[in-house]
């Protein structure tokens, strides 16, 4: 693969080498072509098959549409209560997301620019936890919600939503609080800044790219959770559009093109939050990884 | 009232070392004096221990008057220049000037005239909607400077604030704070590790060394009245020389040299001591007064200055280790040689351009004796030898 | 060297200073300073409450359930070591522990993949910004979409199955899914394709901040695309790529819950049990809490020896 990013000299080089070149060239962008085509072929054919009638899908599965009609989208609307169900995940995912900027942002600038006792031990904690995923916890963490009735509550559901992820985002600020020049923070003192002033005027407007990147993250990581919904808001008005779509598969097992409608609504915030903020996604994630 | 005092002040951090160790220090309302040392002397520490933003382990410091220990850096009436000037990147030079003045509550209208003020002095009224990012680095130092001003404090700490400025710029900022302390007459206390910077610029000078001060005085006492070997190494340009020198009723005895003892100074016998002789107070033979004595060397490096020239030379005696007097952060004595040589020391002499000076050249020097610098041979300590006559210098 | 926070804080510790004057000024600030170190356990509150209350308590409760036999409902009654000796017995758990390892043996082409394919969006091929976009969309696309659409796409009266009679292999056409030799290795190829994004991000960014001189240096010395390749680029990916192995470890024990659920339902039979997906049906289809919590120490157990493994690994290196 070297041989390709080399920039190819100027003569000297003999033509059945840049033939092979050329030739690994195109088998690779062929490869990926067809990997690009098998990501991208989900979207259109659930784009294609909530714009047509189930007969029509039944004919030419593969196909195009022999008709284009928008009343599967309306039922999926109308009979599967989609929108509903997007609603629900909106306001859960939304305040969720905002409860997890708050609390990780005064748990990180707590935890890198204060000295005081088990600083240390607890920020050893919070990174040991974000080691143990959720799921290990499922059945302890559904008794708490249950305990404090807070089953079938979105308010139960925003707050698990808090804490799976907030071991994550506090590490995420951490790191970009850690990178604020020591000066900047001793020129606030000498300004005359507080605790709280300087976290508001000079802490957060500097990691404001890591502030964007721990929400589009967690929207998109919540707005795509199943299981803890499916836990704490079993309930059929309650469901986030996550467990209402994977619900629906079975009550609407032949309507493939509600169904379809149904994945496609559910794709959208993901998709847009994506094509928005992927370059700020690709750089977080990236140095998450690359430490 | 500015004026501030440090008594006894110490810190130590949680692992043992001490960083600065009993630093007693007065400075008067309106002066201008500068802490200078080797990196990792203290001087940074001591000057965050007076704005505050550097606990104190014991000991008092004094602002205006007022017991200003444990006070909070915003209660200080204090302002800082950073040595990377600590700019708020994401607020305009207006901004960055007026946020100390809001958060100390000072009235609107006096931000903007205060603000308006500085730039106009600072020069960078152009520049105010401007941020950090798009400044060039002597721009930034303004508004640093600018930042302080208008707080017009009873105080100005500055941490090195021209080191981060290429050498021609550094020079003529110098020049600038100079003139902007006597416009201003406000207490300023700047640290460098620049000794010349802290000759030209400091009213008085402290030099630092371990957390311990070694020196306070004036840049000409220091200079020639050094209170020990390691201020006498570290101030001036070249470095002083130093050599171990055998007391004999004849003179002084060093490397195969024997210089007789300067008149009317009365010098222990039979010991060793340490004798500085400062390269400027080594002069050409033929161009010096008949009277001082002279010595023969043989030219190892000769620097030309254009009016003057550095004539290097070796001397047979073993090079005096003033544990790195620049920089202790150096690896071992002897790194600044390239390569292995015998255990010789290197005197440097300062001499006048007047005729062609050659390696390998046998030169005869004239040394005036009257400015020779002694000091224990143990302790370091400058000795002052009972003089009969009134001293030459001053 | 100096802490960041000391900077920062006045510790009290240090003792109050003597207020000359009375009001305001420096005895004020003092006053300030000491309530100052109060400050930060009061930023941390929200978050320690919710992690405790949330992540550590659970985790004492998660063992201590699965010494009982709750169902949901009324309060949990002790049986001991009953639920972990029926474990050992358990079918249904054994086949899911070897579903998951099996997920576990991919890994060389869970690697091998995202590597090749950062190795040439690197090469900046006509068109690689496009197509980094495009293999990242599974990874945003919720796993329950991907599951119910691989559902809908491999399903007996599917597009899949349609192209296949069009091309007239017809016979090989059948319901996918629904075959139990095939159900898994289908579920793991999904799985891998739906994860590769990610590790595609993150070689890539461990390319572009590859030690060039090294390149360089080796090419001088005389070495080819492939030696450079094992013994510079390699090396210096290789932190990169434990990372990846790790997280995809754990992710195989506690992460495609959502698209079995959504795909397979575990099925057919228990063609499709993974561990995790063991601990839910156990626990929330057959409401058996305590024995299910069983499983979930068990399950802790696999993170432990997987957290023993990283840190070996970064100690080995540090070594």
């Amino acid at each position: 693969m070297t041989a390709v990013a080399e920039r190819a000299r100027p003569g000297g080089v003999a033509l059945s080498a840049r033939v092979g070149r050329t030739a690994k060239l195109v088998g690779v962008w062929l490869i990926f072509a067809t990997l690009a085509l098998s990501t991208l072929y989900p979207l259109v054919f659930l784009a294609l098959t909530a714009l047509r009638s189930n007969a029509d899908y039944a004919s030419n599965p593969a196909g195009f549409p022999s008709a284009w009609t928008l009343q599967q989208v309306a039922h999926a609307f109308s009979q599967a209560s989609m929108g509903r169900y997007a609603v629900n995940s909106l306001i859960v995912v939304s305040v969720a997301v905002a409860a997890l900027v708050v609390i990780s942002c005064l748990a990180a600038y707590a935890l890198t620019l204060f000295e005081f006792p088990l600083r240390r031990t607890i920020l050893v904690v919070v990174v040991a936890m974000m080691a143990l995923p959720p799921t290990v916890l499922m059945i302890p963490i559904f008794k708490v919600v249950l305990d404090l009735g807070l089953l079938n509550k979105r308010i139960g559901l925003v707050l698990v939503y808090t804490s799976l992820n907030l071991p994550v985002s506090v590490y995420l600020l951490t790191s970009y609080m850690r990178s604020i020049p020591l000066e900047l923070l001793s020129a606030a003192r000498i300004d005359g800044a507080g605790p709280l002033r300087m976290l508001w005027s000079v802490v957060i407007p500097l990691v404001r790219p890591g502030l964007l990147t721990l929400v589009t993250l967690n929207f998109l990581w919540l707005w795509n959770e199943l299981l803890f919904s499916v836990l704490i808001l079993p309930d059929q008005n309650m469901r986030t559009i996550m467990v209402g779509i994977s619900m629906t598969q079975g009550e609407f097992q032949t309507q493939i093109g509600v169904l379809a409608a149904g994945l496609l609504l559910s794709m959208i915030p993901p998709l847009l939050i994506f094509a928005l903020f992927q370059r700020d996604l690709a750089r977080g994630l990236a140095a998450g990884a690359v430490k | 009232m500015g004026s501030i005092e440090l008594h006894e002040v110490t810190k130590t951090y949680a692992g043992g070392t001490t960083a600065v160790d009993e630093v007693s220090l007065e400075i008067a309302d309106g002066e201008f004096l500068v802490l200078v040392g080797p990196s990792g002397c203290g001087k940074s520490t001591l000057l965050r221990m007076i704005a505050g933003i550097e606990t104190v382990t014991d000991g008092r410091i004094l602002i205006g008057g007022d017991d200003a220990t444990h006070a909070q850096p915003r209660d200080r009436d204090i302002a800082m220049v950073f040595q990377n000037y600590a700019l708020y990147p994401h607020m305009t030079v207006a901004e960055n000037l007026a946020f100390g003045l809001k958060l100390h509550k000072v009235a609107k209208p006096e931000i903007e005239r205060r603000v308006a003020d500085a730039m106009r002095m600072l020069r960078l009224s152009e520049l105010e909607k401007r941020r950090p990012g798009q400044l060039s680095g002597g721009q930034r130092q303004r508004v640093a400077m600018g930042r302080a001003m208008v707080r017009e404090p009873a105080a100005f700490l500055m941490d090195e604030p021209l080191s981060n400025l290429d050498a021609k710029l550094r020079v003529a900022m110098r020049a600038e704070l100079a003139r902007l302390h006597e416009r201003l007459g406000v207490t300023t206390v700047y640290v460098t590790h620049d000794q010349v910077e802290a000759m030209t610029l400091g009213q008085r000078v402290a030099v630092l060394k371990n957390g311990v001060l070694q020196q306070v005085d004036t840049p000409q006492a220091l200079y020639h009245r050094p209170a020990n070997l390691f201020v006498a190494a570290f101030m001036g340009s070249p470095t002083i020389n130093l050599v171990a020198v055998a007391v004999e009723r004849d003179g002084l005895h060093f490397g195969g040299h024997l210089l007789p003892a300067p008149e009317g100074v009365e010098l222990p016998y039979a010991e060793h001591l340490i004798v500085g002789i400062r390269p400027t107070d080594l002069e050409l033979a033929e161009l010096a007064d008949p009277s001082w004595p002279r010595m023969s060397v043989r030219v190892e490096v000769v620097e030309n200055l254009g009016a003057e020239m550095h004539v290097l030379f070796a001397v047979d005696a073993p090079p005096v280790d003033v544990e790195s007097a620049r920089d202790p952060q150096r690896a071992s004595p002897g790194d600044e040689r390239l390569l292995a040589d015998e255990e010789r020391s290197r005197f440097t002499a300062r001499v006048a351009a007047r005729r062609r000076v050659d390696v390998g050249d046998e030169l005869e020097l004239a040394l005036d004796t009257r400015r020779l610098l002694f000091f224990d041979a143990t302790t370091g300590a400058a000795l002052r030898p009972r003089e009969r006559s009134r001293a030459v210098v001053d | 060297m100096r802490s960041l926070a000391s900077v920062l804080s006045v510790a009290s510790s240090t003792g109050p200073a003597s207020p000359r004057r009375g009001a305001g000024g420096l005895a004020a600030g003092v006053r300030r300073g000491a309530r100052r170190s109060v400050a930060p356990l009061l930023l941390l509150l929200p978050a320690l409450v919710v992690l405790v209350g949330l992540r550590l308590v659970p985790i004492v409760d998660a063992i201590r359930l699965s010494f009982t036999n709750w169902d949901g409902f009324g309060a949990p009654r002790w049986v001991g070591l009953d639920n972990f000796k029926a474990l050992v017995h358990d079918q249904q758990f054994t086949s899911s522990l070897v579903h998951s390892v099996e997920i576990l043996l991919v890994m060389p082409i869970w690697i091998l993949v995202p590597y090749a394919i950062a190795w040439g969006l690197h090469a900046q091929i006509p068109g690689w910004r496009f197509f980094r976009l495009a293999f990242f969309i599974p990874v945003v696309i919720s796993p329950v979409v991907i599951g119910i659409y691989y559902g809908m796409a491999l399903g007996p009266e599917g597009p899949f199955n349609a192209v296949l009679h069009a091309v007239g292999l017809g016979g090989v056409a059948r319901a996918w899914l629904n075959e139990p030799a095939l159900a898994l290795p289908i579920v793991i190829a999904i799985i891998v394709w739906s994860t590769f994004g990610i590790g595609v991000l993150i070689f890539l960014s461990g390319l572009a901040s590859l030690d060039q001189d090294q390149v360089e240096a080796a090419r001088i010395d005389g070495a080819n695309g492939w030696q450079i390749q094992r013994h510079v680029v390699f090396w210096q990916l290789l932190p990169v790529i434990e990372v990846w192995a790790i997280v995809m470890m754990i992710a195989t024990f506690t992460a495609f819950f959502p698209l079995i659920f959504a795909l397979t339902n575990g099925g057919p039979g228990t063609a499709t049990y993974t561990v995790d997906f063991d601990l839910y049906q156990e626990a929330f289809t057959n409401g058996h809490l305590g024995y299910a919590s069983s499983i979930g120490v068990a399950l802790m157990l696999i993170m432990a020896v997987i957290g023993v493994l990283q840190l070996t690994l970064l100690r080995g290196r540090r070594g």
